[in-house]
């Protein structure tokens, strides 16, 4: 628990959820979200990225503020949208968090801490991989995150979550270019080459939907940009 | 003359006279338009006048005519794909910017967040690399 001195620092939690095409989860997601973290007030920010029900509409009635991109990006694209928004805003810590509910909104306060106690410029959760996860995606989260070691010599046991919160001071030092799901590791790439402090939060996840989020072809993209970012290019 | 030469100087005619069509509607500037003339009447004269090439076939050891106009037709489409896919990248980029501040300067619950790619980034907006 970070002390009063530490989050005297920061005034604000930017929390940055880009959704598509997520009415049915949004409206759920956002109610849960508490309205502090930590004693700092909380700023959702969904991202509707080119949806074409009524995630942007739900998420309004929820409280968020929304931005909407005209046609679909990429989550990538979407959470660069989002974090430009929240600091633009004035929030000073950034919390990236995924729009089906399979983050739980009382992880919240472990994903903040090691930043307000100045331990940590970028904290990972780090999921179970139980059986709860579908298959797929527990290989090619082991695969990846492997491979990423190897690669970068970086250790993190899960490369691909989405849940991720770091500070506004980070930011520039992670700006990803990827607008597709190889968002989550370039800036693990980026977050090693500019020496970030790394901290990693255990956390339960909910799979709601079986087909959504990461596929095995955006898997192998991701493979690729591994390789491609490791060559420097 | 061949029944092969023929077709390819029917081909040729055709896509000169699609260049000129794609040129009246301003989709190719002169430049280009004058680049693509020049291959179409490269190969409609190779087509024509083979023996044209033979005094080139020689010095440059390859073995048949037909040779050559494969290596020149590789490099020519190799050149043209990364041209394009350059372009591309180029335009999917620009598009990515354009609808993102688009999306921020519509903000309308946040007057500031009209800046909100300035103020990250500071005034060009380019990310860092």
């Amino acid at each position: 628990m970070p002390n009063s001195d530490s989050t005297a620092r920061y005034h604000s939690v930017g929390i940055v959820i880009p959704a598509r095409n997520e009415a049915r989860h949004i409206g759920q997601v956002l109610t849960e979200l508490e309205s502090e973290v930590h004693g700092l007030p909380v700023v959702p920010m969904v991202v509707d990225d080119g949806s074409s029900d009524r995630t942007a509409d739900l998420a309004r009635a929820a409280g968020a503020r929304v931005i909407s991109h005209a046609i679909n990006l990429g989550k990538g694209a979407a959470l660069k949208t989002g974090c430009e928004a929240v600091i633009a805003a004035g929030c000073d810590v950034i919390v990236l968090m995924d729009a089906d509910g399979q983050h739980r909104p009382g992880d919240l306060p472990l994903m903040v801490s090691p930043l307000l106690a100045g331990t940590a410029d970028l904290v990972l959760a780090q999921r179970h991989f139980t059986r709860d996860m579908p298959a797929t995606m527990r290989l090619g989260n082991w695969g990846l995150s492997r491979l990423f070691s190897f690669l970068f010599g970086a250790t993190f046991q899960d490369t691909q979550c989405g849940l991720r919160a770091f500070t506004a001071d980070a930011y520039p030092k992670l700006d990803w270019i990827a607008t597709d799901y190889a968002v989550e590791t370039e800036m693990l790439v980026r977050a090693a080459r500019a020496r970030l402090r790394t901290a990693e939060v255990e956390i339960e996840t909910i799979y709601h939907d079986a087909y959504k989020g990461t596929t095995v072809t955006d898997g192998m993209r991701i493979l690729a940009n591994m390789i491609r970012w490791r060559m420097g290019t | 003359m061949t029944g092969i030469q023929l077709l390819v100087i029917v081909f040729g005619v055709a896509m000169a006279f699609g260049t000129y069509r794609a040129y009246r509607r301003r989709d190719l500037l002169v430049p280009e338009a004058a680049l693509w003339f020049a291959v179409w009447l490269g190969l409609i004269v190779v087509s024509a006048f083979p023996d044209l090439l033979r005094n080139v076939v020689g010095p440059l050891k390859i073995a048949r005519l037909l040779d050559l106009v494969m290596i020149v037709a590789i490099l020519l489409l190799s050149t043209l794909v990364f041209v394009l896919n350059s372009r591309v990248r180029r335009l999917e980029r620009r598009t990515v910017e354009l609808v993102r501040r688009l999306a921020l300067s519509a903000d309308d619950t946040n007057g500031d967040s009209k800046h909100a790619v300035d103020k990250v980034h500071g005034k060009t907006g380019q990310p860092s690399e």
